[in-house]
């Protein structure tokens, strides 16, 4: 699959899940626009303008997650989305000599972990848990997810 | 180093712990996952040697020609044992412009796979210019640091003046000079101009024109005529600020080209030229003959430049210090010049005092491209033409006059 439609496919895959959200309109309009601003960035280029529109996109999914009754897996599944499409973006604006299947690849650890991650947050939303236990719970994802990196790639000098 | 996807992850990450800290929402944390996964892994990635990566800048062409494109690129080969993400990028110095592809770009290579950036750049104005340098950079897998693993050193490309075709240059020489070569010739050999057809006084069977000999019913061979080889040195004048300010480059230019052109001529009849230029902006190239010569002469003609600091020593001086170093007396001179200036006159003097044989090539400094106005650029040309034409013809002088469009 080409780049293009792998971003393509992607940016579809954000818009349906942001309209299936039921998010308010402004702020539908407002992540609309911040994705305008990731395209554009990779159409001319300029990578910082990409780097802009995501971080803007993602604080606002994290500001909405705090202040509203949303679902916060929903919004983090958006945010991973987010997070594809900006990789995906990169790709295209840095040349498709690199391969964004290449690029995915490294993120495959994360994406399949994530997918645990959401389930029992999904769980534990019901019966919110404690600041002790919501550390510990990051602690070990964080070893299983970087554990995958660290068993494939080598060491630092050596 | 950090990537701006990196600086804006750390950035984030941080303003996400900030946010789930101050709303004490604990589930804010899982936006942090996906963040810190890729800081971490980034950490994570040990660089390869600088010796792991091979880059050579490949130029089809060091060599131009004023408007002239040609292709370039930088090949980079992973000599490591793993898949290595490389990013490439080529400073490209104005006013080369790159009218093709990109000098930079981001691919993935394979253990032992070679890529090429390739790009093509056209250049209008002559003169040296550098490709490169060119950074190889090596980026972790997700793109978030870089290391500068080479830095290709630039590689010069001489853009040459154009040379208009079509002009030739007669000059009369008082002598001629003898050209050594490594086996010296028992006699003088023919010349290369055609003069005639005429019948065979000897019959020689490479110049037998077997067309006429056919009509004629005899053997008729094709007569050329001897050359008369001299020394000739070509002094250009890059003057003129006085009269066309700021222009004065676009003039630069034209002269430039009119001396490409008259060097031209005289080499390809077989002359030994020498190249003096005079003004601000100075320079010579000994004398010499042939192709290679030509493109001494014509690599020193791209860096004529109009200087606005004026020398000291003035430029009969000059004349008379550097012509007897590089043109033998007695040899022709070839003036290129607006002749609007005293100093230029005083060259042809000094010259014709040192027994020289004098062209004088008065370019105009008028044309309508820099001039603009049409009434405005007749009139100032005719001024220039009449005023011309009462200075600098005398009987032992050559006066060429040109106007260019």
């Amino acid at each position: 699959m080409s780049e293009a439609a792998l971003a393509l496919l992607t940016a579809s895959a954000y818009v349906a899940v942001m309209l299936l959200l039921s998010i308010p309109v402004h702020l539908e309009g407002l992540l609309l626009a911040l994705l305008a601003l990731m395209i554009l960035g990779a159409v001319l280029g300029n990578i910082p303008v990409v780097e802009a529109g995501f971080s803007a996109t993602y604080l606002v999914l994290v500001a909405y997650a705090a202040h509203s009754q949303a679902s916060t897996t929903g919004v983090v599944l958006l945010a991973l989305l987010a997070l594809v499409l900006r990789d995906a973006l990169h790709v295209l604006a840095r040349g498709k000599a690199l391969g964004l299947t290449r690029l995915l690849a490294h993120h495959l650890p994360l994406y399949t972990s994530a997918v645990a991650a959401l389930a029992c947050a999904e769980l534990l939303r019901e019966n919110p848990p404690s600041w002790g236990t919501t550390a510990l719970v990051l602690s070990a994802a964080l070893t299983i997810l970087v554990s995958t990196w660290f068993l494939s790639a080598p060491r630092r000098g050596s | 180093m950090l990537t701006a996807k990196g600086w804006f992850t750390g950035a984030l990450a941080l303003a996400v712990l900030a946010a789930a800290l101050l709303a004490r929402r604990a589930s804010l944390l899982l936006f942090e996952l996906p963040l810190l996964y890729s800081i971490l892994a980034s950490m994570s990635y040990a660089p390869p040697k600088p010796g792991d990566v091979e880059a050579e800048r490949v130029v089809a062409r060091t060599r131009l020609m004023e408007g002239d494109e040609v292709e370039a690129g930088i090949l980079v080969r992973n000599k490591s044992g793993r898949t290595l993400v490389l990013s490439v990028s080529e400073t490209v110095q104005a006013p080369l412009e790159v009218v093709e592809g990109a000098p930079r770009g981001v691919f993935a290579l394979k253990p032992g796979e070679e890529k090429r950036v390739t790009y093509r750049v056209r250049c209008g104005k002559r003169g040296h210019y550098k490709l490169g340098p060119a950074l190889v950079e090596v980026h972790d897998p997700l793109l978030m640091q870089r290391y500068e693993l080479l830095r290709v050193e630039p590689d010069e490309v001489a853009v040459l003046p154009r040379v208009p075709r079509g002009r030739r240059l007669r000059v009369r020489a008082r002598f001629t000079a003898p050209h050594p070569g490594e086996v010296a010739s028992r006699q003088p050999g023919e010349g290369g101009d055609f003069l005639e057809v005429r019948e065979a006084l000897e019959l020689v069977l490479r110049r037998v024109n077997w067309k006429a000999s056919a009509k004629h019913q005899r053997w008729m061979v094709n007569a050329f005529e001897g050359e008369k080889r001299t020394n000739v040195l070509v002094v250009l004048d890059v003057s003129g600020e006085r009269l066309l300010g700021k222009r004065v480059e676009e003039y630069v230019d034209d002269l430039v080209r009119v001396a490409a052109s008259v060097i031209l001529s005289l080499i390809s009849s077989g002359n030994s030229v020498s190249l003096l230029v005079v003004g601000n902006y100075r320079d010579w190239v000994k004398p010499g003959v042939g192709k290679r010569h030509l493109l001494r002469l014509l690599s020193s003609l791209a860096d004529v430049r109009y200087t606005a600091k004026r020398q000291v020593v003035s430029y009969r001086e000059v004349f008379r210090r550097i012509s007897l170093l590089i043109s033998p007396a007695r040899s022709s001179v070839v003036v290129i010049s607006p002749f609007t200036e005293k100093d230029a006159l005083e060259v042809v003097s000094e010259a014709e005092a040192a027994g020289y044989t004098v062209v004088c090539i008065a370019v105009s400094p008028f044309p309508r491209s820099i001039v603009g106005e049409e009434k405005l650029h007749e009139l100032l040309s005719e001024a220039w033409r009449r005023g011309v034409l009462r200075i600098l013809p005398r009987r032992s002088r050559g006066v060429v006059l040109v106007e260019l469009p």
